[in-house]
């Protein structure tokens, strides 16, 4: 059978397998676990031959032909799906381990029919095969978000409002653009519609702001950036970090698929080195990724902060992108990969603090580090690595784009990017001074580190983080055959070294773990030849060693955590309030829940009904007259 | 032959910003119209504190500290002294930034560790302080990059060569002024204190160190003068022709911030950070738009 298929099926019946066994959880997430392995193995494979593909053809016709559904290897494609299926692959261990009878959320079927249509938009060769599955993504999402909890369930409501909005605009630019080109493929409506810049540039730019929107949306990229915090925050603590590395590059798939030749061959006029269309692009990256580290800083849920983090770091990835040259579509991919490893690393190291304490409230715990220290090593090596601190592989990344950005002379979208990854380190240390460190609540004193099956995973997403970090050509091979395939002329890049448009200005990475290392090294023999330490508790150094019972007091515990930057926040509240299109959206979202009740009215009520059928009578009426 | 070359470098780089300290000290001293303690001085406190036992509440102060001493010196590695570097590399510039804030989160993650109050407060100044001068530091550093187009330190150092006329001190007197305001910040002197803040926070970061802990932040502490005193000289005043040209400018530079940091009182931190948006940042922009059209 064509492997193509067999990635498709092989998901698509075990879902409905499973249904049938949906009481077995553990048997569930253990097959779960078993077809995201098949995956990642067939994925692992097929790296390199190019020419592989499927396809169906159907029988009715359109544009005079026999409409096909086709499937294609592409560089690109293979790139985004082995990565999403290896940080699958690493969820679903955490999976087993987290969904017992306790927290079980019973959606492993349909994640893996999520995964199905995941396979599908990034193989996906024609319009049709791409938006069934997009539909089916975007339906499929919202019933794991939802997951049989009241409150997710409206979380749940937003994103499916939001993702419809997404699909329908997506459906109206495959119409206009399949009458265009005359055909559902994907690069036959890619050079129809350069054709199209040249004669009419406004209905060209119409035609693709249409599918931005999708993806945008798709990606929550400004305007759209509002839905993650509430939809990442509520679904199922172990989908969460699927939800948020693997879900949120679709909308960079897309761009990169369809906007980026398109803009890229197109004639179009110029801002400075770039086109206008990608400099708008880029500004829009910039204001969420600046917009997100704000309201990131000031969240107190833990699952709200990661989820506006994931938000900014999409806003790097479309900046890269929106550079069009090399060096930034290489550090937009590198960073899409180095994002799902790291904010899988962090959300499954905070599911697992979730999963012992059962608090999502960053203020409400501390200290946990002497509990699980495996965990917080975990959670530091993913921050570093989020914050863009070398050794860790998502410094290379961020410096890639800031390179291209600097090249391209996009000065104040580069301004964009520093502030919001040096305000990446004020929440990434929040979440860390409130849940790991600072002091220990006495109702967890009783608390163990997470399972062995959750610490798996955590530790391989750690190690990699750091292999990446140190020799970048692990990823930087792979890009190498996605950009030639996109028809840009690249040198076969190096295990170790990067380069970058800037003269004299390329980076050898291993190198840079080695002088740190050695620095490390000088610094801990300063610390060893120093005076001995001695490890006190915490109340000693506190009351000078009085015992604060002998005083007729009992010790109290402080931790500085709620209000944790607070007098910044309160520079930022005029400007928040104003800006609060979140608030303007909600209003929205309540006119359309009135009118849809009101309707709903018409079929539920009785009186409803009766007008019903006197408004079926009066058009009989007037149709018989006519 | 690399890793002794580090070494020394390292120790050279310890060395002289400790003597900075002392300096620095005895300038302020004199400012007060006292005598001061010998220039010295800091050498001594290190030799004090090293030795002394010290205390620790858990494994990740230990880690914490050691951390930050290495990111520091990591840092300070790739800043070329004078044209001289103890490895050959292209001393990028965002490289340098990135690895800077090792150091920043080694010192965080250590002190907040010690489960203080008044040590999360420091931080949480620190850290929103940070956000405020990295972005004018970082335009001004863009507008250097763009006019070398190359974000290599030892280009932009080089491009400074011959005369004293070629400093880039002449040729961007806005990027400079703006430059000295932000290493200010930088170096958490007056008037942009607010972290450390005695009256406030009991010295904030330092309250629960003790020792060598102490030591060890003394050290990261005069590491970091020497890196930024050192970006200075590279980016605006010819990087030097030999190593001691290169010493004096930054002794030069680091009297001016200890001068400015005897005169102005403290800043509360949102004070500090919109000052520290409008003005140098402001500058900044302007000197950048000079630059860049």
């Amino acid at each position: 059978m064509n492997i193509m298929l067999m990635l498709l099926v092989v998901p698509l019946i075990t879902a409905f397998l499973t249904m049938a066994i949906l009481k077995h959880q553990k048997t569930v997430w253990t097959i779960f676990l078993a077809v995201s392995g098949y995956l990642s193995y067939a994925l692992f494979t097929m790296y390199g031959k190019w020419d592989l593909s499927w396809s169906i053809e159907l029988g009715f016709k359109m544009f005079g032909k026999n409409v096909v559904l086709s499937l294609i290897n592409s560089p690109l494609g293979w790139f985004f799906a082995f990565f999403a299926s290896l940080t699958t692959l690493l969820i679903a261990m955490f999976s087993i381990a987290y969904n017992d009878e306790k927290h079980d959320s019973k959606t492993a079927p349909i994640w893996l029919l999520l995964i199905f249509s995941n396979i599908g938009i990034f193989f996906a060769k024609d319009w049709l095969m791409f938006f069934i599955m997009w539909e089916a993504m975007s339906t499929t999402a919202y019933f794991i978000i939802a997951h049989g909890k009241e409150i997710s369930a409206k979380a749940a409501k937003f994103y499916l409002s939001i993702s419809l909005i997404g699909t329908s605009t997506l459906l109206l630019g495959i119409i206009l653009v399949s009458r265009l080109s005359q055909t559902f493929d994907i690069g036959v409506s890619i050079d129809s519609l350069v054709k199209l810049f040249s004669t009419n540039y406004s209905a060209a730019l119409l035609y693709i702001g249409l599918f931005i929107t999708t993806f945008l949306i798709k990606s929550a990229i400004f305007p759209f950036y509002m839905w993650p915090s509430k939809a990442y925050a509520e679904s199922p603590d172990d989908f969460t970090p699927f939800l948020s590395t693997v879900m949120s590059k679709y909308g960079v798939y897309g761009l990169i698929l369809f906007i980026l030749p398109i803009l890229a061959k197109s004639d179009l006029p110029m801002f400075g080195k770039i086109s206008q269309p990608a400099y708008m692009l880029a500004v829009l990256g910039a204001i969420t990724s600046v917009l997100a580290t704000i309201l990131a800083i000031f969240q107190t849920d833990m699952k709200k902060l990661f989820a506006y983090s994931s938000v900014a770091n999409v806003g790097y990835i479309v900046m890269g992108l929106a550079t069009m040259s090399v060096v930034g579509i290489q550090g937009a991919l590198f960073h899409s990969v180095n994002h799902m490893i790291f904010k899988t690393a962090i959300f499954l190291s905070l599911a697992a603090v979730i999963y012992r304490t059962g608090e999502r409230d960053m203020h409400k715990l501390g200290g946990l580090v002497y509990k699980m220290p495996l965990t917080f090593l975990v959670y530091l090596l993913a921050i570093i690595s989020a914050a863009g601190i070398p050794p860790l592989s998502g410094f290379t990344s961020k410096w890639l784009i800031v390179q291209a950005l600097m090249a391209q002379k996009m000065l104040f979208v580069v301004v964009a990017m520093i502030f919001a990854s040096t305000g990446a380190f004020m929440y990434l240390l929040r979440c860390l001074a409130s849940v790991f460190l600072g002091q220990l609540p006495d109702k967890y004193k009783d608390i163990k580190e997470a399972p062995l099956l959750m610490a798996i995973p955590m530790t391989i997403l750690m190690l990699l983080t750091l292999a990446i970090g140190v020799i970048p050509g692990i990823i930087t091979k792979p890009i190498d055959a996605v950009l030639t395939g996109m028809g840009y002329n690249v040198e076969p890049s190096s295990w170790t070294t990067v380069h970058t448009a800037l003269a004299k200005s390329d980076l050898n990475l291993t190198y840079l773990f080695y002088v740190f290392m050695v620095a490390c090294v000088i610094s801990l023999i300063m610390y060893l030849i120093s005076g001995k330490q001695e490890k006190i508790d915490q109340i000693d150094n506190y009351t000078a060693g009085e015992n604060p019972l002998e005083w007729d007091t009992t010790p109290d515990r402080f931790n500085f955590a709620y209000g944790f930057y607070q007098p910044f926040k309160q520079m930022f509240n005029p400007m928040l309030d104003l800006i609060s299109f979140e608030r303007w959206m909600s209003s929205f979202g309540r006119i359309v829940e009135r009118a849809s009740s009101a309707l709903s009215l018409l079929y539920t009520r009785s009186e409803g009904a009766i007008l019903m059928l006197y408004i079926g009578i009066a058009i009989l009426i007037i149709g018989g007259m006519m | 032959m690399v890793v002794i070359n580090i070494i020394l470098y390292s120790l050279f780089a310890i060395l002289v910003g400790l003597i900075f300290m002392g300096i620095g000290r005895k300038v302020s001293a004199r400012m007060h119209l006292r005598y001061g303690p010998p220039f010295y001085q800091s050498i001594l406190d290190i030799f004090k504190l090293m030795s002394r036992k010290s205390f620790t509440h858990n494994f990740v102060m230990d880690l914490g500290m050691v951390m930050a001493l290495a990111g520091l010196l990591g840092t300070m590695l790739y800043v070329p002294i004078a044209g001289h570097s103890a490895f050959i590399s292209n001393s990028n510039i965002i490289v340098i930034m990135y690895l800077m804030a090792i150091g920043s989160l080694g010192m965080a993650m250590a002190v907040t560790a010690s489960g203080n109050p008044n040590a999360t407060i420091g931080i949480s100044r620190a850290l929103t302080m940070m956000l405020g001068y990295e972005i004018p530091f970082f335009i001004i550093v863009l507008g250097l990059i763009i006019s070398n187009n190359s974000s290599s330190i030892s280009v932009i150092a080089a491009s400074q060569a011959g005369s004293i006329w070629n400093w880039n001190i002449w040729h961007m007197p806005l990027g400079y002024i703006a430059m000295e305001i932000t290493l200010q910040a930088m170096m958490g002197e007056k008037p942009f204190d607010a972290m450390i803040a005695p009256a406030e926070v009991a010295s904030g970061p330092m309250v629960e160190l003790s020792g060598k802990y102490l030591g060890l932040g003394l050290l990261t502490h005069a590491v970091s003068i020497f890196v930024e005193t050192g970006l200075m000289v590279n980016f605006f005043f010819g990087g030097g022709s030999n190593p001691i040209d290169f010493v004096i400018k930054q002794l030069g530079i680091y009297l001016i911030a200890v001068i400015f940091d005897n005169i102005f009182p403290r800043y509360k931190i949102e004070q500090a950070v919109k000052f520290l948006w409008i003005f140098p940042t402001g500058i900044a922009v302007v000197q950048l738009l000079l630059l860049a059209f």
